[in-house]
């Protein structure tokens, strides 16, 4: 397909890039999502999870084809650059329109709880912001499973994490985990801002409760 | 375009503006181009013949050629359209004359002397210059866009054409002189010989290569291009007309030496008698020897003209010829000319490095059709590098292309000679008839090239053609030799494959080296062996190498070479391949290291439309390009699912393939199919194999007024009524499954040659092998009525049309272990259970009162009826259960209303719906589902979206027009006026990309201001709703991702 001419005129078309379809659809899906049992594994739970979002009404309704873990590839480089979760593509292209990393938070192990937020932002929002799965991709996502279902907790945790390593997330001084702009009523849902060479890079957290 | 060099041809069909970029006035013009087109030599000598005035390309792709005349004579028009139909190679001829412009075929066989050349749709249209000067200057858009053909199906029969006419002509003349009911029956080595010498003495005999001043003979002596070699031996007694004609042999024996006349001809002489004379006698007189019905009754062939490459193709019928059983054991097909030239277009697009100054091997070379298509192109090009070079240094530098840049390889020694007949042919064609003298008189004559079999090279006189195994370790080539690797290997496969050194090289590792002992598997391994770093393959392979279950060998082979490309030929396969019984792809791959996983590989799958039916140029538009991620591949091979995954990419849409992904995710039926011996809730089992064998000892189980069904019974649910008692048949049996295969309730399949037929049985049946059964428990009846209407839904239907091997493809087949692959949930594995169980049980009702209505005799329709009104019933109720929503709805109604009935076609004359030219509902339905899917995301926006259609019927276009306004408006359509209808067809014409006989249409769409504008073709596949979802995510894909700067 030969495009041309200026798409801008048409971003208000679909406000804040259909972001909010995609955190609506996180948020509804989980809600019917049969909850996991507290000690089990990240992956597992988002390979079923990816199915049940693909299953979903709405998720067909969006122009986003929706897949499991897949890999990244820098074609400069010829190496494989990382590994997506949940990826949105679109129809006829192969590359990512929006990414989807998961982690677990507040973990129950060998009779302790761990909190898991240095992992959430170290293996995780650190992806993003290096440009690991895209140089380019200027928004995405880090979903949060509450193993205990604390959820005021487990973001609290995470605010601290992110708030130690602001250099390291390429964040400006004093800046944080923030309320989400799109979706203001959601406590759950939350916003994180980050430099990616000349471009911003917005990251949205959405903090799932086990039950 | 027109230089102006005839203003009348210019004028009257409007040609003097820009328009038709394809339109060359003189022959300079088309000289100049680089690269040459296709058949740029063919075109040269078509000129100079024919005394041509123009020539339109059409995708690069001569389409119709052009002369101007002052008046119009039926013998001029009879050499003309018979000139044109030996070349084969432009479909058309316009005559101009003062008062009309006629357009003619060379797709009809040509007229006799005593004929009127305007019968037998050979005259397509006749315009009148003074009262259709609109349609006479429309006439070479309606070229261009393929209307003319359409309009005149009667015209453009590829049956017809040169090459399968001489091909059915030769075949009948072999079965006469090698009859097996005679006792002077020639072998077919011998027939083949004497056929290649004989061909060969005409084409020479036309160049005038040979003519009668070269003999001292007193018949020989009056050979020329009028007086024929059938006129010759015409007028001479059998026994006479073989002396001269062996006279002759050796006249070319002398002249030519070469690989060609190795032959002891004095002992071949000897076997020929007066009747294999007369069928000679007969065939060149022109005689149609076969099929009456078509007979010519007068020697049409011009070898002046047919291309070297249709004479080439011509001969691989001889490969084919060796008896149905070496074919079978073989695998060697005819390969058209136009596919040959296909494949060396995919083989050399996006090669930087000129053609000129590789090393070229086919490793099955068969007739040489490939070599020679490539010695052409390489020949043409060296002519453009050196155009002042005198024609001895030409000879010999061809001559040094032939030996040291074209090889081939064959099993057989007489493929290998029509290969180096085939490319002499090709030499010679390139050379002046003093140029050949001028070589005969320096004593160089032609080169040898054939190595012929257990022979080793000499180094000193290396020879090109090797007659040898392509996996024989010992074979006589270097490896890491070639910068390409092309061919058309044998498909063969199962224990069919006798070919003692490829059964070696397989050994026992055949599931990753040659599933199925397919040896077209063998070709793609072996084939990187002979290629310098960074040389390339291209392979014609059976789409089996691919569309079956291959996994392991896919996994292997996939990791170990870069495929770049992968072409899908599959739903050309009948205008490709007459005769064959298996559909192709063309693979082209790198042997270099593999890049690591996700490496994109370009998949393409064209599909048939008119100009490819009447063998033009191939069409690949933007919904028959896809890439496929190698993680993909093998991700789905480790799962056993390769296969699916290449099918559901040939007419799946983006938009089907999500589809096709959520249903591929749920449960499939065979997670609840076990067997006897490895039970489930459900077991499957074949029927009965009666006696086979001496030794077949089982005795049947059953009593002679047991029921017993055949697979045309099955619809949907089997009462009594349709099975018959066993009787006394099939007492002894090769194989008997246990009884529990033969109990209710159960399901019975049908794999059949077309769609799949079953049924729901509640009573105890018997069939044989070619029915299944999944049988149950007595709990277990709805669970399998509702699985009989689930295979007979929409839904089943189109999951099943995207994901087996046959279906679309091949033959219009689903076979069981594919239909155990559906996706298929019990009501508690689905998100509503209660809502599923409904379903399932009314729709297990609805069947069972459906049922009970016919056994009581209270149905008032007929049985076909009546299952056909249930189905529609129960569909909707289906599609709830499988939470189909209103736009999956559309893919599924598109895909079995439209794209199923227009798979794999035949040829010319076959109505294919994707190229029904839409009318205003089309359209207007296309606007309304793009633009509510549009406004559908739109939601939180304060704008809509609404849309208009422009139209040029003429120009074969129309423009989509979407507009972003805070109130929609409603649909409105208007033709286009003048000037914009132009630019339409300079924008379509302008926007494809060609690769000889691949032309790759994009489409177009353009973001200004508030309007969105899509030019696309008035064709039903661009207008479909289906079409219409996937322009959606592609407007959404170019907003969302403008940032990115995509």
């Amino acid at each position: 397909m030969v495009c041309c001419g200026d798409p801008d005129l048409w971003a208000d078309l679909f406000p804040e890039n259909l972001v909010p379809d995609i955190i609506d659809l996180v948020v509804n899906t989980w809600g019917d999502f049969p909850s996991p049992a507290a000690d089990e594994l990240e992956v597992p739970i988002t390979r079923r999870f990816c199915c049940e979002l693909i299953k979903r009404q709405e998720a067909r309704l969006l122009p986003f084809r929706i897949e499991p873990e897949s890999s990244v590839l820098d074609v400069d480089l010829a190496e494989e650059k990382g590994r997506i979760d949940i990826r949105l593509s679109h129809g006829y292209r192969h590359n990512v329109y929006f990414a989807i990393e998961c982690k677990r938070l507040n973990v129950f192990s060998k009779g302790k709880r761990r909190s898991l937020a240095g992992e959430y932002v170290d293996e995780g929002m650190t992806r993003f912001v290096t440009g690991k799965y895209a140089k380019d991709l200027d928004k995405g996502a880090m979903v949060g499973y509450v193993m205990d279902g604390k959820l005021g907790d487990a973001i609290k945790s995470v605010q601290v994490s992110i708030e130690g390593r602001r250099s390291e997330l390429r964040m400006t001084r004093g800046a944080t985990l923030m309320p989400s702009t799109i979706r203001p009523k959601l406590q759950q849902v939350k916003q994180t801002e980050h430099k990616q060479g000349k471009t911003a890079l917005l990251i949205h957290h959405i903090f799932l409760s086990v039950r | 375009m027109a230089s102006g060099t005839s203003t009348q041809l210019l004028d009257t069909l409007d040609l003097r503006d820009q328009s038709h970029p394809g339109f060359y006035a003189s022959l300079e013009e088309v000289e100049q181009l680089d690269p040459p087109p296709p058949h740029a030599h063919a075109v040269r000598r078509a000129w100079k013949e024919m005394n041509l005035n123009g020539v339109l390309y059409v995708d690069r792709s001569p389409a119709a050629y052009f002369r101007e005349v002052k008046s119009v004579t039926d013998k001029l028009i009879r050499r003309l359209q018979r000139t044109l139909w030996n070349q084969a190679v432009a479909p058309l001829l316009v005559i101009i004359s003062p008062a009309e412009v006629r357009v003619y075929s060379g797709q009809v066989l040509p007229a006799r002397d005593d004929e009127a050349p305007d019968e037998n749709n050979r005259l397509v249209e006749i315009l009148d210059r003074t009262s259709d000067i609109l349609e006479i200057q429309q006439l070479v858009s309606s070229i261009e866009t393929g209307r003319l053909f359409g309009n005149h199906p009667k015209s453009f029969d590829r049956e017809h054409s040169v090459d399968r006419y001489l091909l059915r002509n030769l075949d009948a003349v072999r079965l006469k002189l090698s009859d097996e009911e005679e006792q002077d029956r020639l072998d077919i080595e011998t027939v083949h010989g004497l056929l290649t010498r004989l061909l060969f003495a005409c084409y020479l005999i036309a160049r005038e290569i040979i003519i009668g001043d070269h003999f001292s003979d007193p018949h020989l002596s009056k050979l020329s291009r009028e007086h024929r070699l059938g006129d010759l031996l015409e007028s001479l007694s059998p026994s006479k007309a073989r002396s001269v004609l062996y006279r002759l042999f050796g006249r070319l024996k002398t002249k030519f030496n070469g690989s060609l006349f190795d032959t002891d001809l004095i002992k071949e002489k000897s076997l020929i008698k007066d009747r294999h004379m007369e069928v000679i006698q007969s065939f060149l007189k022109g005689d149609d020897l076969g099929n009456r019905q078509l007979s010519l009754r007068f020697w049409a062939y011009d070898f002046s003209i047919i291309p070297i490459e249709t004479i080439s193709a011509i001969y691989e019928g001889f490969l084919d010829a060796e008896g149905p059983t070496t074919r079978r054991l073989t695998g060697a097909y005819y390969t058209p000319p136009h596919l040959a030239e296909l494949l060396v277009d995919i083989a050399i697009e996006g090669w930087d490095e000129p053609l000129l100054k590789k090393r070229i091997l086919d490793p099955a070379c068969g007739s040489g059709v490939f070599l020679v298509s490539v010695f052409n192109r390489m020949a043409e090009q060296w002519r453009i590098e050196n155009p002042r070079r005198h024609n001895g240094t030409r000879a010999e530098a061809l001559i040094n292309i032939l030996k040291r840049q074209i090889f081939g390889i064959d099993t057989h020694e007489t493929a290998c000679r029509i290969t180096c007949f085939s490319l002499y042919l090709a030499l010679l064609d390139h050379l002046k008839p003093r140029d050949i003298e001028a070589i005969e008189n320096q004593g160089r004559r032609l080169p040898r090239l054939l190595l012929r079999k257990g022979k080793k090279q000499n180094v000193e006189e290396p020879r090109s053609i090797v007659c040898g195994n392509f996996f024989d370790p010992e074979l006589s080539l270097a490896s890491n030799d070639f910068d390409l690797v092309i061919g058309n290997p044998p498909w063969v496969s199962g224990g069919k494959s006798k070919d003692p050194y490829f059964l070696a090289w397989v050994g026992d590792e055949r599931d990753v080296k040659a599933p199925q002992k397919q040896i077209a598997h063998g070709f793609m391994r072996e084939s990187p062996k002979y290629l310098v770093p960074n040389g390339r393959a291209c392979l014609l392979l059976p789409s089996a190498v691919l569309h079956n279950r291959t996994d392991k060998f896919q996994k292997a082979w996939f990791q170990e070479v870069n495929v770049e490309k992968v072409v899908n030929l599959s739903d050309l396969s009948f205008i490709l391949f007459p005769g064959s019984d298996r559909p192709a792809i063309v693979a082209r791959f790198v042997a270099k290291p593999r890049l690591p996983d996700d490496e994109l590989i370009a998949y393409e799958s064209p599909k048939a439309d008119i100009t490819s039916q009447l063998g033009g140029p191939i069409h690949i538009y933007q919904g028959d390009v896809t890439s496929i991620r190698l993680s993909e591949i093998l991700a789905t091979a480790e799962q056993s699912k390769a296969s699916m995954l290449w099918k559901s990419h040939f007419w799946g849409t983006p938009r089907d393939l999500r589809l096709l992904d959520r249903l591929g995710d749920m449960p499939r039926l065979e997670d609840i199919v076990g067997t006897p011996r490895n039970p489930k809730r459900l077991i499957k089992g074949r029927g009965f194999q009666p006696e086979r064998l001496p030794t077949d000892r089982k005795r049947a189980w059953w009593k002679p007024d047991h029921l017993f069904v055949m697979p045309g019974s099955l619809s949907l649910c089997l009462f009594p009524d349709d099975c018959e008692k066993v009787g006394n048949r099939f007492r002894v049996l090769h194989r008997c499954p246990q009884k529990d295969i033969f109990q209710p309730p159960m399901v019975l399949v049908s794999e059949g040659a077309r769609n799949m037929k079953i049924a729901f049985c509640d009573f105890p049946v018997i069939f044989k092998r070619s029915i299944y059964s999944i049988a149950g428990g007595n709990k277990d009846s709805h669970l399998l009525r509702f699985l009989a209407a689930v295979v007979e839904s929409d839904v089943a239907q189109y999951y099943l049309f995207h994901t087996s091997s046959s279906w679309g493809t091949e033959r219009d087949r689903v076979l069981f272990y594919e239909l155990l692959r559906l996706p298929f949930s019990l009501p508690t594995e689905t998100n509503k259970p209660d809502q599923a169980r409904d379903i399932m049980e009314e729709v297990s009702r609805h069947i069972q009162n459906m049922s009970n209505d016919v056994r009581s005799g209270n149905y008032p329709l007929g049985r076909q009826e009546a299952v056909e009104h249930l189905r529609r019933e129960l569909e909707p109720l289906i599609r709830q259960y499988y939470d189909i929503n209103e736009y999956e709805e559309m893919l599924i109604e598109d895909t079995l209303e439209v794209f199923k009935r227009s798979s794999t076609p035949g040829s010319a004359g076959t109505r294919i719906p994707t190229l029904r030219q839409t009318v205003l509902d089309d359209r207007k339905q296309y606007v309304s589902t793009l633009c509510g899917v549009l406004n559908g995301w739109a939601s939180r926006s304060k704008f809509k979206v609404s849309g208009a259609v422009t139209y040029a019927g003429a120009a074969g276009q129309a423009i989509v027009t979407l507009t972003k306004a805070q109130s929609p408006s409603a649909y409105k359509e208007s033709d286009a006026p003048g000037e914009l209808k132009e630019a339409m067809k300079r924008i379509s014409d302008i926007l494809p990309q060609s690769t000889g006989n691949l032309i790759r249409h994009r489409g177009l769409k353009v973001f200004e201001q508030n309007h969105i504008y899509i030019l696309k073709p008035l064709t039903l596949r661009s207008w479909t709703r289906t079409a219409a979802l996937n322009d959606a995510d592609e407007i959404a894909s170019g907003i969302l991702g403008r940032k990115r700067g995509n």
